[in-house]
């Protein structure tokens, strides 16, 4: 930002507007609203292989080495084998079309105009069938094969005054993100992509819904491209119109189970680590209804009651879109433990704190009512003593869960804290002689 | 009245001189008095995978340049790897290959990474930090510490680095003045309490003027990593094993076995 500063910027800038290919356009008014889809070939310009196409394969190492490529073989093959049937024929040599699965649980999917196209493993793991998965594939397919990225990539010339201004980071991830007329034409030609296809396309508002689920109260929602998206309700309420005289097909939810299913259980506890805890127990109690007997769930539930801490259990109904980015501030500025102190020095927080406690414990106990011999429910329960202050009933209850497991992966956590429990109870000891 | 400006200009002049000793302290060791006195500094760690964001600042925008970053980021790693060796440290490096090849070990690095960016965000926006990792207010939870385990590593060593290079035109826009910089934070994270125990930049004085900048890093990016990661680690304190407390598990099982009774 600094070259704003210099008074020369504003002369030179006109200047070099004036001199830029493409501007005409703009000063005719054309505006990113106006942009259509080109399904047929479109030459690049200029830088635009470079800029464009080699970057989006640069990307796909980035992930690789970042190792947030998710190697599953049946989750691949299933995504794989949709995105192939759904696939158009390439109109350009530059695009090829590419499934791959990127591992973060917020519910997302992207396509680079290459036609490689990324899910996460967080859209996957909310998704209930085969349908569902083809709608989001045609409609990232659409993004890809109606050459959105490049069209939007061309617009942003046409915008040159307000990109720099606003000094926004453009790169190809900048890029992903279309207008609400490209949005709403990948998702129209998505409906009719599965027309004739053996997927329903009234997916399509099932998968919107998906993503318009906002459980933490935080704006933007777990940020992801597709909640950045304009007025997902009205989209919602578009797709619903469009494929309302399109027929159903029949559904088949075991069989995509089958494959998903440790995607689910991954991307629960992964809004546990990543402290979305309401989204946690939304998903949960999801999954505990659809797999009731999978103590796994019920264990990610406790969990997250517990993680909630002296956070309300349930958020306000009159949460507005101020406490969310007051929210998402906080989440910026402080860690999770300064948050967590914040909000006990406030008797709402000691109260909140108490009956989340109390719901982990009960969800815990209720499992070892099911199954005494499920190890991690004393590595949960003792979790609760800990943050109750009760360190002699979590040793016995971590002491149980070492003993019980004792080749759990997070043995040497629960060793680390039985440390320092017992170093508090050797201090305590000293003290009271 | 004259007396009292003196002394304001030579308060001035103190304050300044402070600044410039402060200024040729290559690297800033932000550290727990735990990891300063030896009880918490590791012996064994493992360097992760580093990252590097390389931007090339445009006229219109600034751009990502994702391969080149890709090349720092092995140099960057080994040129890490290669300073806490010389500090006396057991160092592994894993690479993408290494972990791609083993699901659970990719499950671990990549919740690993993701939670220590959370906490970075959180660190790099507060003022202060001196004070907070002091007082251990930065923990990277428990996903670091199940991937010590799996390495069985005393530490997690995360290195960062962000290199924002001005074009050419930018720079005439800027009169050839200044716009680029480049910044290497190396952070220390304890395996048994995730905790970070030191956090390690360059001073902000020192940024992109002491090292090469980008047309130097790209022309040499092995000898320009070594440079910047030799300058941050120059004042990591050395490993010392006989300073490290450790207690077993059996050790502790027995002794709280007989502390409940």
């Amino acid at each position: 930002m600094r070259v704003f500063k210099n008074s020369l910027f504003p002369l030179v800038f006109s200047v070099l507007l004036v001199a830029l290919p493409g501007c005409d356009a703009w000063a005719q008014g054309e505006s990113e609203d106006d942009l259509k889809g080109v399904y047929g070939p479109l030459e690049l310009r200029r830088s635009e292989p470079n800029d464009l196409i080699d970057t989006a394969s640069q990307y796909n190492d980035m992930f690789a080495r970042r190792s947030l490529l998710y190697g599953d073989s049946s989750v691949l093959e299933l995504v794989r084998r949709i995105g192939h049937e759904l696939a158009p024929e390439p109109t350009d040599a530059y695009i090829n079309y590419e499934f791959y699965v990127v591992r973060d649980p917020s519910p997302n999917a992207f396509a680079f105009p290459n036609g490689q196209i990324y899910i996460h493993t967080g859209m996957l793991a909310r998704m209930a069938d085969e349908s569902q998965l083809a709608a989001l594939l045609g409609h990232e397919i659409n993004h890809a094969a109606g050459h959105h990225t490049i069209l939007s990539h061309r617009i942003t010339a046409k915008r040159l005054a307000i990109q720099v201004l606003a000094g926004g980071l453009g790169g190809l991830m900048g890029q992903l993100r279309y207008s609400r007329h490209l949005e709403q034409e990948a998702d129209d030609r998505a409906a009719f992509l599965l027309q004739d296809t053996p997927y329903d396309p009234h997916a399509i508002t099932e998968l919107l819904e998906i993503l318009n689920e906002d459980f933490e109260g935080l704006d933007p929602r777990i940020a992801t491209i597709w909640t950045t998206h304009p007025d997902p309700e009205e989209r919602i309420e578009a797709s619903r119109i469009n494929v309302a005289d399109l027929p159903s097909k029949p559904r088949d939810p075991d069989s995509f189970d089958a494959v998903v299913y440790p995607l689910r259980s991954l991307t629960v506890r992964d809004y546990i680590q990543d402290d979305y805890p309401y989204t946690a127990i939304a998903v949960a109690e999801r999954f505990i209804d659809r797999y009731p007997e999978d103590l796994d769930f019920r264990m990610a539930l406790g969990d997250a009651q517990r993680v909630l801490g002296p956070r309300p259990a349930a958020l306000p109904e009159e949460f507005s879109k101020r406490d969310a980015r007051r929210n998402l501030r906080d989440r910026i500025r402080r860690t999770r433990d300064q948050r967590m102190e914040r909000l006990l020095e406030t008797p709402e927080g000691i109260e909140s704190m108490a009956m989340n406690l109390a719901s982990a414990r009960a969800t815990y106990e209720g499992i070892l009512e099911i199954d005494p011999g499920y190890a991690p429910a004393y590595r949960g329960l003792g979790d609760v003593y800990q943050a109750e202050g009760n360190d002699r009933e979590a040793a016995r209850a971590y002491l149980t869960y070492v003993r019980e497991a004792p080749a759990a992966d997070d043995r040497s956590v629960i060793m680390g804290r039985l440390t320092e429990i017992r170093n508090r109870l050797v201090e305590e000891g000293t003290d009271n002689d | 009245m004259i007396e009292k400006n003196v002394r304001n200009y030579v308060a001035i002049a103190a304050a300044a001189a402070g600044l410039m000793v402060g200024q040729l302290a290559l690297a800033k060791v932000i550290a727990t008095d735990e990891f300063e006195e030896g009880s918490t500094r590791p012996v064994t760690l493992v360097v992760l995978p580093s990252q590097v964001e390389l931007v090339k600042q445009r006229l219109l925008r600034q751009e990502a340049q994702v391969e080149e970053s890709g090349e720092l980021e092995a140099h960057l790693t080994a040129a890490v790897a290669e300073q806490f060796r010389v500090h006396g440290y057991e160092v592994t490096v894993i690479d993408a290959s290494a972990i791609a090849n083993d699901p659970t070990l990719q499950e671990l690095v990549v919740d690993s990474n993701r939670r220590f960016s959370e906490l970075l965000t959180n660190v790099g926006s507060k003022l202060g930090k001196s004070k907070n990792v002091r007082n251990r207010e930065y923990n990277a939870g428990d996903e670091v510490k199940l991937l010590a385990a799996r390495l069985g590593v005393d530490a997690l060593a995360f290195a960062r680095m962000t290199i924002i290079a001005p074009a050419a035109g930018v720079r005439a826009l800027n009169f050839g003045m200044g716009g680029e910089s480049s910044m290497l934070t190396v952070t220390i994270v304890d395996g048994t309490s995730g905790d970070v125990e030191a956090y390690i930049t360059l001073p902000v004085g020192r940024r992109g003027r002491m090292f090469g900048g980008h047309d130097a890093i790209i022309e040499n990016p092995a000898e320009e990593m070594a440079n910047y990661a030799g300058g941050t680690l120059e004042e990591l304190p050395n490993a010392d094993p006989s300073l490290r407390v450790e207690a077993s598990a059996d050790e502790v099982i027995l002794d709280l076995e007989s502390l409940l009774e």
